[in-house]
């Protein structure tokens, strides 16, 4: 198992695939939803960048629990949309938006069969995690002394804090510093006193304590560390990835991996009763054009199911696409419209 | 078939009592001579017969389709019929089948190769129309097209109030 360096990851928490530090540098996320995933991210320590743009040293890690696929790495989930034209579903919530799922976070769910594709083609390994077993002697700091640390953090932060406002204040004083004056020369006229000089710079000498309560603290959304983990062989079934030989996962898997290669961009199509919904592009630009329902060799189709689900994908303006293997090998795609017939 | 309310076709007119159906002709059904040529062809069992004969009264009663002819194919123990939906159009194929049949998409794609008739321009997809039939006599039809076959895109919001343009859009598109 490699051993990887310390990332720190921030989350965005509007839209939760940003990695920039949003709090307190007074920026906001764009409200639409093709808002583009991280623009920045500290850079882990000993890992060299290599020349080629789209070379990344570690694969990406697919974390599986009880047969369902999940990304947690912002630059993971950009890197399968954009790289290998997968979509997955992001299905976590957002940590300062937490009661609503109109817009939702990392982790990034993939169907079995994506996750099983990129594992296919070597970009991918399913891992999962080993949390429960105790950890060995010696090799983790015990918690006292992370309290700590990040209690020194803490402390250090709040007098970089406290400088900054410090300074920030003087300055802002020294530029309003004859309006003061004018303001209070004017005040002491109206009520008749004799102008004095001495109090004037007296509120620029005061030392200046930045309220504890004001300070502004980071919350971290995601690990500081990454945790135990371990691989898992998605050839074969286990409790964490079942899908490896059912043969219905081989069916689909099998249409799956056919439509992909044809260019289209596929999600899950349970929302219209199908098995898939085959997109020309991108998902957040076009429509579905196809239903994809894949129809194991030998499985009776009932006509009243085959006339509900034209009938749905003629309404919603899809056309139902049956797929199975056909004869030598290759799999036979029929497309299924109401006829027009007034 | 064993269904209430359904003409068995084949059954003597002198079994059942001409007015406890309403009409004075009788079962007229089992005598058409259409219904007759249709079970002479001896290709499919009465069920798969009758739904044929249904759709054949409903693409000429009720669609005004041309030439609508049926054809028996052994091979497949179906009557089919062709047909053009208007004058000037090419032969379709439509295949009628009662609703309790049921096809595995292989089946659905052996129907498709063999009734299909090859058309002029050899690039136009496999292409039949699934006629369903239900006990009531309903039918329904839907288009099996072998390949990719877009849908129609949506409609403009501003022509869906004159339903002129939209028709004519769908007949473009077609």
């Amino acid at each position: 198992m490699t051993h990887e360096p310390r990332m720190v990851t921030r989350e965005c928490a509007r839209c939760g695939c940003c990695s920039n530090g949003m709090k307190g540098r007074g920026q906001s996320c764009p409200p639409s939803r093709s808002h583009s995933p991280p623009l920045l991210k500290t850079k882990p320590m000993g890992i060299e960048k290599s020349n080629t743009a789209s070379c990344r040293s570690a694969m990406i890690r697919i974390h599986v629990l009880e047969g369902a696929a999940l990304v947690w790495s912002a630059e993971d989930a950009r890197e399968i949309r954009e790289r290998f034209r997968l979509v997955g579903t992001l299905v976590g919530a957002l940590a300062r938006k937490p009661r609503q799922n109109a817009r939702l976070g990392l982790p990034l769910q993939l169907l079995p069969e994506e996750a099983r594709l990129l594992a296919e083609l070597g970009a991918a390994v399913l891992v999962r995690g080993t949390e429960t077993q105790p950890p060995a002697e010696g090799e983790e700091p015990t918690q006292a002394s992370e309290v700590e640390a990040y209690q020194q953090e803490l402390e250090e932060s709040y007098q970089e804090q406290q400088r900054l406002a410090g300074a920030e204040r003087g300055a802002l004083l020294a530029r309003l510093a004859e309006r003061i004056a004018q303001g209070r020369a004017r005040r002491r006229e109206q009520r008749g006193e004799t102008p004095d000089t001495v109090e004037d710079s007296g509120l620029l000498d005061s030392p200046f304590v930045l309220p504890r309560g004001s300070m502004m603290v980071q919350l971290p959304t995601a690990r500081r560390r990454p945790g135990r983990v371990e691989r898992v062989d998605w050839t074969s079934p286990s409790p964490d990835w079942p899908h490896a030989g059912r043969p219905a996962h081989e069916a689909r898997y099998r249409v799956f991996r056919e439509l992909w290669g044809r260019g289209y961009y596929l999600s899950g199509g349970s929302k219209f009763g199908g098995d898939f919904l085959v997109y020309p592009g991108d998902p957040l630009r076009f429509h579905a054009h196809y239903i994809a329902l894949c129809c194991p060799p030998g499985a009776p189709l009932p006509l009243h199911a085959l006339v509900a689900a034209t009938r749905l994908g003629t309404s919603v303006k899809k056309t139902l696409l049956l797929c199975s293997p056909g004869a030598g090998g290759a799999l036979a795609f029929t497309s299924l419209q109401w006829s027009g017939l007034q | 078939m064993d269904e209430p309310g359904c003409a068995a076709p084949g059954t003597a007119p002198s079994r059942r009592e001409p007015e406890a159906r309403g009409s004075p002709c009788g079962n007229w059904m089992a005598t058409h001579p259409k219904l007759t040529e249709m079970m002479s062809l001896d290709v499919a069992d009465s069920t798969q017969v009758y739904a044929a004969f249904l759709v054949y009264l409903d693409l000429l009663e009720a669609k005004n389709w041309h030439d609508v002819t049926c054809v028996g194919l052994a091979e497949l123990q179906l009557v089919c019929l062709r047909g053009r939906e208007r004058e000037a159009e090419n032969l379709q194929v439509v295949v009628p089948t009662p609703v309790h049949m049921s096809f595995t998409h292989q089946r659905l794609r052996e129907i498709m190769q063999k009734a299909c008739i090859p058309q002029d321009e050899t690039d136009s997809p496999l292409s039949v129309i699934l006629a369903i039939v239900e006990s009531d006599s309903t039918v329904v039809y839907y288009k099996l097209t072998d390949g990719f076959i877009m849908p129609d895109p949506p409609d403009d919001t501003e022509d869906m109030d004159n339903k002129q343009w939209r028709k004519k859009r769908r007949k473009l598109l077609r």
